[in-house]
This record gives C-alpha cells, structure tokens and sequence, in this order.
C-alpha cells in the first residue's frame, strides 16, 4: 500500500512539475502592456473652412478666391501627419435625397459636378476631389511637418452640373483625415 | 430638342443658387491624444482597456462621431496586417464634448478565444470627426497596434484543471491511506 502511496505522489508531483513552470509562463505572457505616447496629439487647423460660392450657374466653373491658397492646412499638433481627401455629393438642405452626384471621371451631366484642388507650390494641375464610399479618400499633404513653416495652401475649383433645379441650397462635406505617419 | 434648349435657358437666366455653406468660420477647433496606441501580449480569450482624450477647444458643446476603420495594408506600419474584425474594437459611436473641456473616452480590445489569433501583429485605426455642416472637416484617425501573445486562456484553463485534478487525488489518497491506518489501529 505503502509503495502505491508513493506512486501516486511521485505522479503528481511530476504534473504539478510540469504544470507550475507552464502556469508561471502563461502568466507573464498575459501581462498586457499598453503604451500610449500621451503627450502626441492630432491637431489640424483648417482656414477657411467654408466656400461662400452664391448663385451659380449651370455648366460653369468656379474657382476659390485667391484660386490656388485660398485655404491653409497647419499641423498644430506634435507629430508628423499623412492626410488624406475624400469628397462626397452635394446635398438639397431641405431634402438630402435631393443631390448632385460628385463625378468620378472629371465630367460633369445633368445633377453630376465636378470638383478639384490644386495645393499651391506642388501641385502642377487641378486634382479631382472624388468619393471613397468606404475608405480615407486619396492622398493630400504627405508628411505634414509641425508649426506654420510646414503649413500649406490649396484652392478648390467646382464645375456646376449641366443642369439642375435652382433656388436650391447645396450643402457638400470634403473631409480632411489627419494619421500620424 | 427645342424643350430642352428651352429649360436650358431658363436655368441659365435663372439665378440659381447653390450656396455651398454659409458661414465664414474657421474649422471646428480640436485634437485627439494620443495619436497611437500599442498593446502587447493581449492573449487571446483576454481583454484590455485604455483611454482617448479628444479635447473641443470650441466654445460651444459639440458632437464627435468614433468609428473604427481597417485601413489599407499600404497605410500600416510595416510587419502588421489589419486586425480581421473590427467588432473587436468597443467604443461608443458619438460623444458629446462640453465647450473648451476635455473628454476621456474607454476604448476596449477583445480578442476571441482562439489559438488561429495567437502570436499576430495587427493594426486598426479609430476615427474621431467632428458633427459640423462646413465644407471643410477634420478627422483624425488614432493608429492602434494590437499584438497577441503565445497563450491564450484556453491553456491556462487547461493548466488549471491539471491542478485541481492532482489536488483531488492526493486528497482522496491520503484519506484512503488515513482511513485503513486507522482501521487497522482499531484492530
């Protein structure tokens, strides 16, 4: 009985041999480690932020004003940025169902516009804002450094529908997104 | 024909107006810290926590939507992949922002229980924007990078049950052993 005794324990102390070293493993892995840089913060600044375009007129081009540094982006937060644009349709402030699709193929038709921008000192033509249904938009200020040394200026251009109801209040969103790079 | 040059030059000699956003402000004034997020070791079956701060530097009260988003393999930082659901991610779809104060907002990973999601290097981005009818709109995006340990919780249950067995045997031999010793000093 005696020797069956000592089997036994001799078994589970080799298991618990085994066990204890694994336990004290897994432990240590699941201490989860968190950093987070709290002192780096997004902070974009954008000036202007509206367009006070007035009445238009079908099929015709608008520029900003001035045309190509009518707004200025600044990196005020303090780590470098990627950003990004992402256009999306223009909408009848009393009924949203009511819009002007934003043309992916820089032409426009009827209810179908056209916008652009040019970022002042790089850009060499206008760029078309189109729509990412899902998704950031395209590129816009690659490594945007921090402080008004690295700030930038771009303008917008709009080409009207070729034709579409008036009297009608349009309202459009072009979202700027910031990611630290 | 002749209908359609007419409409056209009655929208043409119509003031038409497309008044795209009336006001002259500047963007709506906030930032999101921190701008990245990296949490090691999250074993699978495991859950962890931590804190965004988005400050509204306007004077008034304002809405900032939060998302999630999977960004392209192209945007992340090089030897991760994106996170394979974004469910994973907890955090509450809007907050309100009072004016000129700050908001810290939870933020919760949790990784399924599964050995497939052990030992991974992932990255997600979590959105902030603001609710603001100008043309013009910031969004931030917080790059959150996510790596799993090699255990999970499955092999420490296991391990678990390892002990509690070999305690309830030394338990029920050493009453075994007892109960015949003293049977055998009663005889």
């Amino acid at each position: 009985m005696k020797e069956q005794i000592i089997v036994i324990i001799l078994v589970i102390s080799f298991f618990l041999v085994l066990v204890f070293p694994v336990e004290a493993q897994d432990s240590d892995i699941r201490t989860i480690t968190i950093t987070m840089t709290t002192k780096s913060i997004l902070e974009i600044e954008l000036n202007p932020v509206t367009w006070e375009i007035g009445a238009v007129e079908p099929n015709k081009e608008y520029k900003t004003n001035p045309e190509k540094t009518w707004c200025t982006i600044t990196n005020r937060g303090n780590c470098v940025v990627d950003t990004y644009i992402n256009g999306d349709d223009a909408r009848w402030v009393e009924n949203p169902n009511s819009k002007w699709i934003l043309s992916s193929n820089e032409s426009n038709s009827e209810n179908e516009c056209v916008l652009w921008y040019w970022i002042a000192w790089c850009s060499t033509d206008y760029i078309p804002v189109t729509k990412a249904d899902s998704g950031m938009g395209s590129e816009f200020c690659i490594d945007l450094d921090i402080g008004e040394e690295n700030q930038k200026q771009f303008g917008l251009k709009l080409l009207t529908p070729t034709s579409f109801i008036g009297s009608r209040d349009m309202e459009s969103t072009i979202i700027i997104s910031a990611v630290a790079t | 024909m002749n209908m359609l040059q007419n409409r056209y030059v009655f929208w043409l000699f119509t003031l038409l107006l497309a008044v795209l956003l009336p006001s002259t402000t500047l963007a709506w004034s906030f930032s999101v810290s921190p701008s990245e997020v990296e949490i090691e070791n999250l074993s699978p079956g495991n859950k962890a926590e931590f804190k965004l701060s988005i400050y509204n530097k306007e004077s008034i009260n304002q809405v900032f939507y939060l998302s999630s988003y999977l960004p392209d393999e192209t945007d992340i930082r090089q030897g991760r992949t994106v996170v394979p659901d974004n469910s994973w991610i907890s955090l509450p779809a809007q907050v309100k922002v009072t004016a000129n104060s700050e908001k810290e907002i939870t933020i919760a990973v949790s990784i399924p229980q599964n050995q497939e999601w052990k030992g991974k290097d992932w990255e997600i981005w979590l959105g902030i924007s603001p609710e603001t009818p100008e043309l013009l709109v910031i969004n931030y995006y917080v790059r959150l990078l996510l790596s799993t340990g090699e255990a999970t919780n499955a092999a420490s249950h296991s391990a678990q049950l390892v002990i509690i067995v070999s305690i309830v045997v030394l338990f029920y031999v050493l009453c075994s052993y007892y109960r015949k010793a003293h049977r055998n000093t009663i005889r």
